[in-house]
């Protein structure tokens, strides 16, 4: 049985309590400190990066506070989970790829942020892809980072060889360099999404090709993969290998020991994405400088165009469209990050390629690499995003592998593609299937 | 005379036999498998149940659309889903027919007075310990094709190593011999447990009546042994029918989709974010281990020899 004494003290406890929550209903006005979570991908650089952003922006709103939350990089999946389970932080990264959009359900449970002022300064070829037609749904936290084929400037000096713009004279140069004693082509199938580069990067192609292909494809498979530029690239990753045109251990290598090698000077040509630079810059940063970019090739001389992976980009949570305080707080923090001082700070961490944003310039001094990316995408603004058609990246990554190692045809995988498309769209319940 | 002390109602023996027959005695057991059957119902039952109702809707986590039986066919007709039934079956034939084939012969090892058998016992039964990823790992590392131990030792006898885990068809009995190396060492633990059973009578008569080792084992240890291997053929064609986590560890389905078995297929439909087929395709699994398994254990054990 409790002592008076104690007792006495419960019920001070009691009533201190309850005066301070009283106290927190007559709360200051919305002016007052705010406070919003922010979840991120738990990889060393977006971490770095975005307490670099909130550390930057705090500086300015000191009355708005950021608490960073991270997940599981390689489970991207419980990205759309939280957000359906209810759980999701105010706002948080997730990459922005076409159709990501629909995963993360839309207009019902993403903020619209095409009214906003800052959200001019974003193209609207980035607006599309981050739309479900109804709004634009995410900025981009990342700058652009076009998949291409990177090389060794010294390797191609030594061939007196020039970035290619053709097929045909892609193969020239990796006959000349395989005769020099070069690995010609770096493949790394140990890293498996490597295997779509160059087949994904020949998108720009072929919407140069042909603008409507995209959506002649996903009108009930009006177009198809073989009939476009795809198929020439499908057919170039066969004759790779037919030729003799890769290094030894394509099937279990991995991005490293790509970098490696084209760091080292053994191989002229990796494809790869945007992110090379950093990631070069990180492992072998006296070769930076030797190395330059070119788009994947095509059939066409005229024109080189660019497919881009438009990487991460930052939605904000419909679940908090009713605390004023909160979405203001939100609003200014992404009008932050696509401003040229956001643009810089993602330029120290993590600069794969031109920003999107036309207000945002480069660093004055880049690597040659990235200089190269800026030479080809010339005036235009616009960005050809990487698409994958209806299947995702986990059923068109081991169809492409079966490509590049030689288990499968060119005319194979072409309509093992659209076959996987088909499947895909039934199961999302498209019309004209 | 003796008196006989009157209890009212009865002696207290009749007084239990009365709560007896009124059967408040008999349900007394029962309540103690109540807690026990609540986590059964909670965590197995209802899962199974409402898997069996997605598995007849379309869901992308946000919406549920009831489609009926229409994923059935779609997971039938999958392009995937034929090689990896076929790649299923080598899988858990190969392992279990292995297991219950040498199984015994361990178990008989282990029964032995060979040298060092206890230190015998503990390295067979080690790879069970580790995590099967950490296994996966450690097996992808030594097989690589180039620089892998396996290849450089065969090299070192002339022999070129063929791509263990890269060449397509070879990749799938590469996958069943991990296994099984990872497996052996429980299959020979429950025939050993099955041989220590088997009264020594046995083979004490069969000794004096002139039999050899191999005889011996051939028609006393084996006919005997039918319980322990009821219980590996069941537990290792479970195993093999639900096997997941090597396979993802070590070659996520590939290369290609050359080691795809039925889990990691269902598994890819989870991360393209079709969760209606890819609980229908769990359900699936479960049907089709019940379908195995349950009629084989009925077999086996109407079989089972009397003691």
């Amino acid at each position: 049985m409790p002592t008076r004494r104690s007792h006495a003290l419960a019920v001070a406890v009691a009533v201190t309590g309850v005066a301070v929550s009283l106290s927190g209903c007559s709360a200051p006005a919305p002016e007052g400190p705010v406070t919003i979570s922010f979840l991120i991908p738990g990889d060393e650089t977006s971490v770095a990066l975005a307490e670099a952003q909130v550390a930057a922006f705090e500086d300015v709103e000191p009355d708005i506070t950021i608490d960073i939350e991270t997940f599981d990089i390689n489970d991207l999946a419980s990205v759309p989970t939280r957000l359906a389970t209810g759980e999701m932080e105010d706002i948080f990264i997730f990459n922005a790829s076409v159709g990501n959009v629909d995963k993360l359900n839309g207009g019902d449970s993403l903020i619209d942020l095409s009214g906003e002022e800052f959200y001019s300064a974003i193209p609207e070829s980035y607006a599309e892809a981050v739309s479900d037609g109804e709004g634009y749904y995410a900025v981009p936290t990342a700058s652009t980072s076009p998949f291409g084929i990177f090389y060794n400037k010294r390797v191609f000096d030594d061939l007196g060889a020039e970035p290619p713009s053709t097929w045909e004279e892609f193969f020239e140069i990796a006959a000349d360099a395989k005769d020099a004693g070069y690995i010609p082509l770096v493949q790394t199938l140990g890293t498996t999404f490597t295997s779509q580069i160059i087949t994904v990067g020949s998108f720009a192609s072929v919407l140069q090709d042909d603008p409507t292909w995209l959506e002649r494809f996903e009108d009930g498979g009006a177009a198809s993969y073989a009939e476009s530029a795809f198929g020439a690239s499908l057919a170039a990753q066969q004759r790779l290998l037919e030729e003799g045109l890769l290094n030894e251990d394509f099937a279990t290598a991995v991005n490293t020991d790509g970098f490696a090698y084209l760091a080292n000077g053994e191989a002229a040509m990796y494809p790869y994405l945007g992110s090379l630079v950093p990631g070069l810059a990180a492992s072998f940063p006296d070769a930076v400088d030797d190395i330059g970019y070119f788009p994947v090739p095509d059939d066409d001389p005229s024109a080189d165009p660019v497919t881009v992976n438009l990487g991460y980009a930052i939605y904000a949570n419909k679940a908090i469209e009713g605390d004023a305080a909160k979405v203001g707080a939100v609003m200014k923090f992404l009008a932050f990050v696509v401003s040229q001082e956001g643009c810089d700070i993602i330029a120290a961490y993590r600069l794969t390629g031109p920003f999107f944003q036309d207000g945002c310039e480069l660093p004055a001094d880049v690597a040659p690499a990235l200089q190269d990316e800026v030479s080809y995408f010339g005036d235009d603004t616009s960005v050809t995003p990487g698409a994958y058609t209806l299947a995702g990246p986990e059923n068109q990554i081991p169809i492409l592998v079966e490509l590049i190692s030689g288990f499968a045809t060119a005319e194979q995988t072409a309509q093992k593609l659209d076959d996987d498309a088909r499947a895909a769209a039934q199961q999302l319940g498209l019309s004209g299937w | 005379m003796t008196h006989k002390v009157a209890f009212a109602g009865g002696t207290p023996v009749d007084a239990l036999r009365r709560r007896k027959a009124r059967g408040s005695g008999r349900m007394y057991p029962w309540w103690f498998l109540v807690p026990g059957g609540i986590v059964y119902l909670a965590l197995f039952i209802v899962p199974t149940i409402s898997s069996v109702f997605f598995g007849f809707t379309r869901w992308d986590l946000f919406d549920i659309e009831w489609v009926g039986f229409d994923n059935y066919p779609s997971l039938v007709l999958n392009p995937r889903s034929a090689p990896a039934f076929v790649n299923t079956a080598i899988f858990t034939l190969g392992s279990a027919g292995i297991k219950v084939v040498l199984g015994p012969l361990l178990g008989a090892l282990f029964a032995s007075s060979v040298f060092g058998r206890n230190y015998l016992r503990i390295i067979m039964f080690t790879p069970l310990i580790v995590t099967t990823i950490g296994i996966g790992f450690a097996w992808k590392a030594l097989l690589n094709p180039t620089d892998g131990i396996v290849n450089r030792a065969l090299a070192v006898v002339g022999i070129d190593g063929p791509g263990w885990l890269t060449d397509p068809h070879l990749v799938i009995y590469t996958l069943t011999a991990i296994d099984v190396w990872r497996g052996i060492g429980i299959a020979g633990l429950i025939y050993l447990a099955g041989i220590v059973a088997i009264p020594r009578e046995y083979f004490e008569a069969a000794r004096v009546d002139g039999a050899s080792w191999w005889q011996s084992f051939r028609h006393i240890t084996l006919p005997l042994l039918l319980p322990a291997t009821t219980t590996v053929v069941v537990l290792t064609l479970i195993h093999g029918l639900r096997q997941f986590e090597l396979v993802w560890a070590i070659t996520q389905g590939g290369p290609g989709f050359a080691s795809d078995v039925i889990s990691s297929v269902v598994y890819k439909f989870y991360q393209s974010g079709f969760y209606g087929l890819a609980t229908a395709g769990n359900v699936v699994i479960l049907a089709i281990v019940a379908i195995v398994v349950l009629p084989i254990f009925f077999l086996l054990t109407r079989k089972e020899p009397e003691r």
